[in-house]
């Protein structure tokens, strides 16, 4: 335990350096975008912007494990430390959560504070959610960077999948604006019920229903990432 | 103790290594040496569980590194060949972390041996610079370095010293000694003959896969072929007749490389009028004539199929 904890937080001081940078990106787009628009707009996308910013720092995860592989060929020396490597895939995981919970954290808390949940319990909520996203996201850029032979196959899959979550999400648009035919695929993608679950966090009432359905696909991607990581790092 | 038994490692079509069976015994300093390509790395890397072997088994204190790696993990030290290091981190934080990840030293203790070590390849006043930004050397010498304040019972490196500068190499080796003496066994992987002789108490040639030749290095240049060598140099595109010399009983092999021939023998000294005498009766033109005590290169040279026999 003390261990995971541990190994948790050097991997995440490892390459978190990196990610210093998200967090002032982020400040910027939150500044720029309520100027330039009203404010009711961005009330409404602001979520949107986070997870987008969640979503690119969860894919590092598997750029990292990827770059290890074929770039610095340091996985074969993360290989031979004595560290189990369930352990070791659970923890990169976690690791990887971490940063993007790390990289969006100045954003979930402006538009908490937008939301006036800032003082509200429904701060871990939102943390949470922004958590839970991220964990989906991360086990998914491993899953494919364990199998992505090349960096331009990593990058393709990777623009596809992110594609996919922003432009055929809620991010932008609520789903009744978008053709009949394209709807179901609109509410069946895991971003908007990330934005569904963050926006009924502004609302009264409990936010625990979108919330839950949450839980399911990212624990589903998180495993997938795990088994092809361990498939990958088996011996 | 180390043993491979008939390991064999396959990529595609190609036997990188190919019934290789060696037993390492416990506190020596064994010397892998072969030329480039021989499979010394790969070698290493299936004792090290990150290649799992295509045949045969190996096993560390007893235990298989297929069926427990975690445990033979837990029992060895790897300097890379190319060094592996994060490169924004500092050599010391890279040590540090590496010592976290394979001992359970305290932070104070591992901040002492990471301190040491530095301080002792000089590279303390370095320890907060970015790895990438360092020298090929420098780079080289961290990685070494990971090993030696690991201190793990079984400490491999692969060509150690390649990139240092003299004086880094001798002190290089003189700390692997040390390690050796502080109870670690030692594998060096090298294509450097004076490393290999200088550095190990026995010395196993690799070549194409294959285990060839295991001794110590006095041993071996004493078994090679007499012990001495005489290098002719004849006239360009001469026919060299080999088996004129084969009829000295001290004669024990003969090998050519274009108008270099060189003949391992014993007692050169009294023989050499005589080799001389008859090839010059033969119509065999002389150009130079050296007489040597035969060389760990000599021994790889021969092993290494680099002879025409
Ligand atoms: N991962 C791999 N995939 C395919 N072939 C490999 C792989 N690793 C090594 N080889 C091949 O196996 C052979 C042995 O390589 P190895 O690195 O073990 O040699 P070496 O003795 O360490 O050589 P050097 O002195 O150059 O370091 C080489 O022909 C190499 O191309
Ligand atoms: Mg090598």
């Amino acid at each position: 335990m003390e261990r995971d904890i541990r190994i948790l937080f050097s991997d995440t001081f490892l390459v978190g350096i990196m990610f210093a940078n998200f967090c002032i990106d982020l400040f910027v787009t939150a500044a720029t975008f309520s100027n330039l628009i009203s404010s009711s707009y961005f009330l409404m996308i602001a979520p949107g912007s986070n997870f987008l910013t969640a979503m690119v720092a969860a894919f590092q995860s598997g750029r990292d494990v990827w770059r290890e592989k074929y770039i610095k060929d340091l996985a074969s020396y993360l290989f031979t430390l004595p560290v189990p490597r369930r352990l070791f895939a659970a923890s990169r995981v976690a690791g990887g959560v971490a940063r993007s919970v790390i990289a969006t954290f100045p954003g979930t808390l402006v538009i908490s504070y937008l939301y006036g949940i800032l003082f509200s319990p429904k701060l871990v909520d939102a943390f949470v959610i922004v958590g839970l996203f991220s964990l989906g996201i991360v086990g998914l850029s491993m899953a494919v960077s364990a199998f992505a032979s090349s960096i331009e196959v990593f990058a393709t899959v990777r623009s596809a999948i992110q594609l996919y979550l922003s432009f055929l999400s809620t991010i932008f648009y609520p789903a009744s604006l978008f053709p009949v035919i394209v709807q179901p695929i609109v509410e069946t993608n895991p971003m908007t019920w990330a934005m569904n679950a963050f926006r009924s966090l502004s609302g009264q009432g409990s936010s625990l229903g979108p919330i839950a359905i949450l839980v399911a696909p990212s624990l589903a991607f998180a495993l997938l990432g795990i088994g092809c990581y361990l498939w990958y790092a088996r011996l | 103790m180390i043993s491979f038994e008939k390991a064999g490692k396959r990529f595609g079509t190609l036997d990188a290594v190919k019934d290789f069976t060696l037993e390492i015994r416990d506190q020596e300093i064994l010397g892998l040496l072969g030329p480039n390509g021989a499979g010394k790395t790969t070698l290493m890397l299936m004792m090290g569980t990150v290649y799992r072997p295509t045949s045969g088994a190996i096993s560390v204190n007893g235990l298989d590194v297929v069926k427990h790696p975690n445990d033979v993990r837990k029992l060895i030290g790897i300097a890379f060949q190319d060094p592996r290091v994060d490169g924004i981190l500092g050599a010391f934080d890279v040590l540090n972390w590496h010592l976290k990840m394979t001992t359970t030293l305290g932070k104070e203790e591992r901040a002492e041996r990471v301190e040491q070590v530095l301080r002792a390849v000089d590279l303390w006043d370095a320890r907060k610079k970015r790895t990438w930004l360092m020298s090929g050397g420098m780079r080289k010498k961290v990685e070494d370095c990971k090993v030696l304040a690991q201190r793990p019972s079984i400490a491999v490196f692969d060509e150690p010293t390649a990139f240092l500068d003299v004086p880094s190499r001798l002190l290089m080796w003189k700390m692997i000694r040390e390690l050796r003496d502080q109870g670690s066994t030692v594998i060096v992987a090298t294509n450097m003959m004076d490393e290999a002789e200088r550095l190990s108490e026995r010395v196993a040639i690799v070549n194409r896969g294959k285990l060839v030749a295991i001794d110590s290095p006095e041993k071996l240049k004493s078994t090679t072929k007499g012990g001495e060598v005489l290098e002719l140099t004849v006239g360009v595109g001469q026919q060299f007749p080999r088996e004129l010399l084969a009829e000295f009983s001290e004669v024990q092999d003969v090998t050519q490389t274009e108008n270099k021939v060189s003949v391992y023998l014993t007692s050169g000294r009294l023989l050499l009028p005589k080799i001389v005498e008859t090839l010059t009766n033969r119509g065999v033109k002389i150009d130079s004539v050296h007489l040597k005590e035969v060389t760990l290169e000599d021994v790889f040279l021969n092993y290494t199929g680099q002879s025409l026999d």
